[in-house]
C-alpha cells in the first residue's frame, strides 16, 4: 500500500513521496540496467529517463502491480531502444567522437563499480540478450515470468526457458 | 561449481551503489519536472485519487461505504418518475436511517452506515487496526476519523502512518459526495417484480457514467410501501481495467431516530485531538527522584558502553523508592494519549527517543538475566536471584502505568516475562515453593496484561 500511498502523493506534487519513490528503487534499477546495458554512463541515463518519464506522466499514471515492477518494465524497454541506437552509432562509427550525455551532464560516477560487479555484468553480457533480459527482470527487477511473458510478447513458457538456459550458461562463467 | 540459487542470490545481490551527490542533482531533475507538471496534476487529481484509493483492498472496502451512502443521499434528493420510484424516494428521503454495507470481495466485513439528512453519514468502518469511525457532513464538507480503541480523534487528514489508508478515505469523504451522483429525474429503469428477502419487490436499475467509472445501481423495495430492500451498486472503470468495486446494502431501517451526537465533528468527551502539541508542552514542569535520575543514568551508560558500571547501577537500584523521570525522558514519562496529541515533527523525535531507549533496555535487562542463569549454573542462586529480581523489576517500571505507551508497556511485559521465567526455573531448583507460587501468579498476571494490550491493538 506504501506505494499507492506515495502515488497519489505525487500527484499531489509532494516532492517528499518522489524522493521515496526514487530512494526506494534506484539501486533496484540501477542494477537492472547495468546489466542489460554493461555500459556504466547509459545505465545511469536510463534510470534517469526512466525516473524523469515516470514523473512526467504520474497524472496517467495507474498502478495495478507493483511500483516496482512497472520501472523495472520501463528500464528494460528503453534499455532496448538504448541498445538499438549504440548498435546504430557503432554502424556508422559515431562512437567516441561525442561524450555521452551522462558525462556531460554528471562527469562525477554514479555508480561505483567493484569487481563483483564488472564480474557478474561481464558474465551476464555473453547471454543473448532475450536471456539477458529474463534474468535481469526476474532477479532483479522482481518481475514474475507472467510479466516478463507480456513484456516480451511470448509465452511463458518460453521465458521460463530463457530464464533457465541462462542461468544454465551463467553456472560454468561463475562458478 | 555454484548451485543455481546461489547464482540466483548472486545475481540478485549485485553489489552497487550510488553517490549521494549525484542522487541529489537527479532529484534537483525530478522535482523541477514534478513543479511543471503539477499544473497539470491537480486538474486530474480527483479522479486520480479516486481511482488510486480503489486499488487499495482495505481502502475500497471504506471507500465503498462512503460511496454507497454518498449515493442514497443523493437518491433521496430526486424526484421518481414514476410513482412506484417516487414512493422509495420518499422513503429515502426520511429524516434518519441506517443500514449495512457489504462489499462483495471474499473477506469483506459488515460495514454499519448511518444518514441523517441533510448530508451527514457516520460509518463504522473496520479499517486497519480496531474500529474506526467516519463521520462526515458533507454539507460543510467536513469530517472526522475516531479510531476508538486509542481514543483518538483526527482532523488533519494522516497522509502516512497506519491510517493513511483511511487517510485517503477521508480526502474523499471531504469532498461533496452529492455530487458524485448527479442523476437527473426519470433516469430509473423499471426492472419489474420479483421476490427479494422473503417479500415482493419492484426493482428500478440506475446508470451513470462519473469520471473513470459507470455506475450501477439497482434499488429493490418492497412492491407496496416502497420501502428499499436491496441495493446493488457496481462500479467498473471505463478504461476496462479489472478494478472494479461491488456491493451491497441492506437491512434498511427508517425513521430512526438517530443522536445528533453521532454525528458531531467536534470529538467526543475522553477523544484526544492528533496533531496538536509540542513535546515541550506536554513534559515541562515533570519532577525527577534521585532512583528515576539514577534509572537514567544507568541506561546512558549502557549506551555509551560502559557496561559494568551500569549493571553494578542497577543492582543497587532501590526499586521501593519513589521512581519519577525527567522531562526528557519521553521513554517512561509519556503517555499512549500524550503520543497521539503531538505534531508530527514532536511525534517524529519521541519515537526516536523511545525506540532507542527500548533498545538499550532490551539489551541491559537480557544481560543481566544471562549474567544470572551463569550464576544459577555455579549454583550462586542467591546472585542469580539478585539479576534475575533486577530485570524483574526493570521490567515493572515500564508497565506500572496503565496509560504508558504501548510500544514501552510491551517492552516491559517482554522484560517481566524473561526474569519470571528465569525465577521460576531458579526456585523450582532449590525447590522454594513459596517464591515458585508467587512467580508463576506474577507470570499469570503479566500474560493477562499483555493479552490486555493485545485486544486494545487489535480493537477487539
Amino acid at each position: 500500500m506504501e506505494d499507492k500511498i506515495l502515488i497519489w502523493k505525487l500527484k499531489r506534487g509532494d516532492r517528499n513521496a518522489l524522493r521515496r519513490i526514487y530512494e526506494k528503487y534506484r539501486i533496484d534499477l540501477l542494477r537492472l540496467a547495468t546489466a542489460l546495458l554493461n555500459r556504466n554512463n547509459d545505465a545511469e541515463d536510463v534510470v534517469h529517463d526512466v525516473f524523469i518519464n515516470f514523473v512526467r506522466s504520474a497524472d496517467q499514471f495507474h498502478l495495478t502491480g507493483s511500483l516496482k515492477g512497472y520501472l523495472a518494465t520501463c528500464v528494460a524497454n528503453m534499455a532496448r531502444n538504448a541498445n538499438l541506437a549504440s548498435q546504430k552509432c557503432q554502424t556508422a562509427g559515431l562512437n567516441g567522437v561525442e561524450p555521452t550525455a551522462s558525462q556531460r551532464r554528471r562527469p562525477d560516477q554514479w555508480i561505483m563499480r567493484t569487481e563483483e560487479l564488472r564480474r557478474i555484468n561481464d558474465a551476464l553480457a555473453q547471454l543473448p540478450y532475450e536471456q539477458r533480459e529474463v534474468v535481469g527482470l526476474h532477479l532483479q527487477g522482481g518481475l514474475k515470468f507472467r510479466e516478463i511473458a507480456r513484456l516480451q510478447g511470448v509465452s511463458i513458457k518460453t521465458v521460463q526457458s530463457r530464464y533457465r538456459y541462462g542461468l544454465d550458461k551463467l553456472r560454468p562463467i561463475l562458478r | 561449481m555454484r548451485p543455481a540459487d546461489n547464482i540466483e542470490k548472486l545475481i540478485s545481490n549485485v553489489p552497487i551503489d550510488s553517490n549521494s551527490d549525484v542522487d541529489e542533482a537527479v532529484l534537483k531533475d525530478l522535482f523541477e519536472e514534478l513543479d511543471s507538471s503539477k499544473a497539470k496534476y491537480r486538474t486530474t487529481q480527483q479522479a486520480c485519487t479516486w481511482r488510486t484509493i480503489m486499488t487499495g483492498r482495505i481502502a475500497k472496502l471504506a471507500v465503498a461505504a462512503v460511496f454507497v451512502a454518498g449515493v442514497i443521499i443523493v437518491l433521496s434528493q430526486l424526484g421518481g418518475s414514476k410513482v412506484a420510484f417516487a414512493k422509495v424516494l420518499e422513503h429515502i428521503r426520511t429524516s434518519g436511517y441506517t443500514f449495512d454495507v457489504k462489499p462483495k470481495y471474499r473477506g469483506a466485513q459488515i460495514i454499519p452506515a448511518m444518514v441523517l439528512r441533510p448530508g451527514r453519514m457516520r460509518l463504522e468502518a473496520p479499517v486497519g487496526l480496531g474500529r474506526i469511525s467516519f463521520i462526515i457532513d458533507t454539507t460543510k464538507n467536513e469530517s472526522l476519523m475516531l479510531i476508538h480503541q486509542f481514543k483518538a480523534a483526527i482532523v488533519k487528514i494522516p497522509e502516512t502512518g497506519s491510517h493513511a489508508e483511511a487517510g485517503l478515505l477521508f480526502t474523499l469523504c471531504t469532498k461533496p459526495i452529492e455530487n458524485l451522483w448527479n442523476l437527473k429525474d426519470g433516469t430509473e429503469e423499471d426492472l419489474g417484480v420479483k421476490v427479494v428477502d422473503g417479500q415482493k419487490a419492484r426493482g428500478f436499475r440506475i446508470s451513470r457514467e462519473y469520471e473513470d467509472f459507470k455506475y450501477d445501481v439497482v434499488i429493490w423495495a418492497n412492491a407496496r410501501t416502497g420501502v428499499p430492500i436491496l441495493v446493488e451498486i457496481t462500479g467498473n472503470p471505463l478504461d476496462g481495467s479489472s478494478e472494479s468495486a461491488e456491493f451491497v446494502f441492506d437491512n434498511f431501517e427508517l425513521d430512526v431516530e438517530l443522536d445528533e451526537s453521532l454525528f458531531r465533528l467536534n470529538p467526543p468527551a475522553g477523544y484526544t485531538l492528533t496533531n496538536q502539541k509540542e513535546l515541550d508542552e506536554l513534559t515541562r514542569g515533570t519532577p525527577k527522584t534521585q532512583t528515576g535520575e539514577r534509572i537514567e543514568k544507568l541506561l546512558a551508560l549502557w549506551s555509551e558502553g560502559n557496561k559494568q558500571d551500569s549493571v553494578e547501577l542497577l543492582l543497587g537500584t532501590d526499586f521501593s523508592a519513589d521512581i519519577q523521570f525527567g522531562p526528557k525522558a519521553y521513554f517512561f514519562i509519556l503517555t499512549e494519549m500524550d503520543y497521539i496529541a503531538l505534531k508530527d515533527a514532536d511525534k517524529n523525535r519521541a519515537w526516536e527517543d523511545v525506540s532507542a531507549t527500548a533498545k538499550t533496555v532490551r539489551e541491559l535487562t537480557r544481560h543481566v538475566v544471562d549474567l544470572g542463569k551463569n550464576a544459577a549454573e555455579e549454583k550462586d542462586y542467591d546472585k542469580a536471584e539478585q539479576y534475575f529480581e533486577a530485570a524483574l523489576q526493570c521490567g515493572k517500571i515500564l508497565t506500572r502505568n496503565p496509560e504508558g505507551m504501548l510500544i514501552v508497556r510491551l517492552v516491559g511485559i517482554a522484560v517481566e516475562k524473561l526474569a519470571l521465567n528465569e525465577l521460576i526455573s531458579l526456585y523450582a531448583t532449590i525447590n522454594n515453593r513459596e517464591k515458585l507460587k508467587a512467580a508463576k501468579d506474577q507470570l499469570q498476571a503479566v500474560e493477562a496484561q499483555a493479552q490486555e494490550i493485545k485486544s486494545k491493538v487489535s480493537g477487539k
